[in-house]
């Protein structure tokens, strides 16, 4: 890198002699250069306004519109006119084929048209404006034969050819160099050499990109994704265990509560979500403003977060429940043979039934498009029946309350089980208020 | 007839009015268009993105930067023009107003018009929607291309080689019917295909002097795709399908690979890896 810094202060060096040198041919084209030069120009044509915008190349811009009965010249009023009429008309046939011309043609074509048809004080501010501009000469010409020609040359060889240069003739060589050539070499190097740099930091982002997205082969990623699956299921399946062994009373509460309000629990629950962090902080702050309360927060921060998770996984499982044992008590009342273990096998297979929700998506995410509309539709099949089970956590207290199930429905009661007491704690409730 | 019943049918009518005649409001069309010269620039970063109607891009004057022009319904969409000299990036831009979408007919199509300069090198990105599109890259310098579309039929083509060397070529085609012309014009070292649903032709001919070797990646979902491959070339297919069907007239199985006829001693060489669910894939072998 020390290298072609040390070449670019000799570089610099020679170009202030050089420029030392050709001072005065620098003069005389001084006015040329305070003349701002026309680069590009834009055209907004609507039912409202014909604007034409004329850039120029150090950023400033002329603009002329047609707007509302009012010609308007950089921001400010010169004229008025009649919407609609001639004057109207012509200026905006003279920006309709803007596109179709360069800039320099557009600022001659600007130029006549003012003359022709505006006249007075607009005539005269528009072409002081436009006189003030010069249309872009052509591309400088390459430096002549006598002159060093370092066009072809690289920078680096190009200062190599002088350093070997001695006395006179490095001085001749000197006042010879086209000194606008040799900046224009310079900054064309320059840019070149930062587009390829940036090209490059491109090219590696990219790769990297693709060797990051080159995926694995569908079998590969299916079986994945299947293995995912299973494993999502079975820790489910431990989870619901537990649950059914240890509180399956209260599963079998929120279970029928979701059976029998579902849509009442999927409101509370979408109503809920929101709600837990701003009850998080205040339970905090609550216990935090007190010297005891201070002692407990860590324990309590715990609790809650463990609270907020059994409240929506144990929602979940009791959805599964739910679904399980509907399936299950059709089968019964078919006369089919269902096993023993029921509370278990409730939970199981609801859990089978919510994972077939996640089948196409494990099976043909990978394909464009139609992947992620079965992922997108999994989620959020998934994330209504979380929060209807979270929903129903809520309604009853975690099955603690087991009053809440809405309007029971008989239909899918024990018609096996007529002669002995309802199976479930809501039923329980429902046919002791009966009995009453 | 219910409370209920009366409320849903006049509501239905009501909807089915609007989709009918909601289109049917006077548009106010509006032009904006924009022109600049070539200096020096030696790297140009173009962006497109275009909502709907119709696009048209092609080399332009080589003396100019860009000329372009976006014809729209003001009432519906907003449009606009950028360039920033210091980074050489220029936008040409349409999106719907406020995000909304509006159903009906358009009196007059939009359009948008753009030529680039052929010799400056362009990294383009254009994301389409509604779009039909003609996308002319013949002779210009492409370094990259990223092209989206959505509900699109948009013909890409490479009519002459690209004057530069091209990196990649990505391409992801959502629902619409799309077809790439003599791809190996573009001079690109890799192609990323993906598809979801249409039909979708991919034309690998063009001039193979320079470019010795190319790779491509086809992700297909339920869509019909059309490879168009030269004889003359050696052509290495491998195919990952469920409930695809795979024409491999004019290929034998090596390995887990479909390869051309003389594909070991073919001096310009084809890998193509395809992707490929529900869809129909066909190979139509062009030239002598």
């Amino acid at each position: 890198m020390s290298m072609p810094m040390s070449r670019t202060s000799a570089s610099i060096a020679i170009l202030a002699s050089a420029t030392l040198l050709a001072g005065t041919s620098a003069e005389a084209n001084d006015h040329a250069r305070q003349t701002p030069t026309v680069v590009a120009h834009s055209a907004d044509v609507s039912a409202r306004e014909a604007t034409l915008r004329i850039t120029l190349v150090d950023g400033e811009s002329v603009t002329v519109s047609f707007s509302r009965g009012e010609i308007v010249l950089n921001g400010r009023t010169i004229a008025a006119y009649t919407p609609g009429e001639t004057l109207e008309h012509e200026w905006r046939e003279l920006l309709a084929g803007a596109d179709q011309v360069g800039p320099n043609e557009i600022l001659h074509a600007v130029r006549d048209w003012s003359r022709e048809n505006l006249s007075g004080r607009a005539a005269e501010a528009i072409s002081e404006e436009l006189d003030l501009v010069r249309p872009r000469p052509a591309p400088p010409r390459r430096p002549s034969a006598q002159r060093i020609d370092l066009s072809g040359l690289d920078v680096l060889e190009g200062l190599d050819a002088l350093e070997e240069l001695e006395g006179l003739e490095a001085l001749e060589a000197l006042k010879a160099l086209d000194v606008d050539a040799l900046r224009d070499e310079i900054n064309a190097q320059l840019n070149a050499e930062r587009a390829s740099a940036a090209e490059s930091a491109l090219a590696e982002a990219h790769d990297r990109e693709a060797s990051e997205s080159a995926g694995p082969s569908i079998a590969s990623q299916i079986t994945n994704d299947f293995a995912g699956l299973l494993a999502a299921f079975v820790a489910m399946c431990s989870l619901g265990f537990g649950l059914v062994f240890f509180a399956s009373r209260q599963l079998e509460v929120v279970a029928d509560t979701v059976r029998h309000a579902f849509w009442r629990s999927f409101l509370v629950g979408l109503l809920a979500q929101p709600l837990v962090i701003p009850v998080f902080a205040l339970l905090m702050l609550g216990l935090a403003i007190t010297v005891i309360g201070l002692l407990i927060v860590p324990f309590a921060a715990l609790a809650f977060a463990a609270a907020a998770l059994l409240g929506v996984l144990g929602g979940y499982l009791a959805v599964a429940r739910s679904i399980g044992e509907a399936y299950l008590r059709r089968r019964m009342s078919l006369g089919h043979p269902v096993g023993g273990w029921l509370s278990y096998r409730y939970l199981v297979y609801g859990l089978v039934a919510l994972s077939t929700i996640w089948l196409p998506p494990v099976f043909l995410g990978w394909a464009p498009v139609a992947g992620e509309i079965f992922t997108m539709s999994a989620v959020l099949l998934s994330w209504i029946i979380a929060t209807a089970g979270f929903g129903a956590t809520i309604l009853s207290r975690a099955g603690i309350r087991g009053t809440f199930a809405g309007q029971f429905d008989q239909a899918l009661s024990d018609e096996y089980l007529y002669h002995t007491p309802p199976a479930t704690p809501i039923a329980r409730e429902q046919h002791s208020r009966d009995q009453t | 007839m219910s409370p209920f019943r009366r409320v849903l049918s006049t509501s239905l009518l009501a909807g089915v009015c609007t989709l009918l005649f909601g289109g049917l409001h006077a548009q106010s069309f509006r032009t904006i268009s924009a022109t600049r010269l070539a200096r020096n620039e030696q790297s140009l970063r173009v962006r497109v993105e275009f909502a709907a109607g119709m696009l048209s891009l092609s080399p332009g004057d080589s003396r100019m930067l860009y000329q372009g022009e976006i014809y729209y319904d003001e009432d519906s969409f907003d449009a606009s023009i950028d360039y920033d000299p210091d980074s050489r990036v220029l936008y040409f831009g349409l999106d719907n107003r406020d995000g909304e979408f509006r159903l009906g007919r358009f009196e007059e199509p939009q359009r948008l018009d753009l030529e680039l300069n052929p010799r400056i090198p362009i990294r383009l990105v254009m994301e389409l929607g509604a779009v039909e599109a003609e996308i002319e890259l013949g002779g210009m310098t492409i370094s990259d291309l990223d092209l989206s579309t959505g509900a699109a039929e948009t013909s890409l083509s490479f009519s002459e080689p690209n004057r530069g060397e091209c990196r990649s070529l990505d391409l992801t085609v959502a629902a619409a019917e799309f077809h790439a012309k003599k791809l190996a014009n573009s001079r690109c070292e890799t192609i990323n295909f993906e598809g979801g649903v249409g039909n979708i032709t991919l034309d690998f001919s063009g001039d193979w002097t320079d470019a010795t070797t190319m790779d491509a990646e086809i992700r297909l979902g339920l869509g019909q795709l059309t490879l168009r491959l030269p004889r003359n070339l050696g052509v290495a297919l491998e195919v990952d399908r469920v409930l695809a069907s795979f024409d491999r007239a004019g290929f034998r199985k090596r390995g887990s690979r479909y390869v051309s006829e003389g594909y070991e001693s073919a001096s310009k060489k084809l890998t193509v890896y395809i992707k490929a669910v529900l869809g129909d894939i066909d190979i139509d072998w062009v030239g002598r």
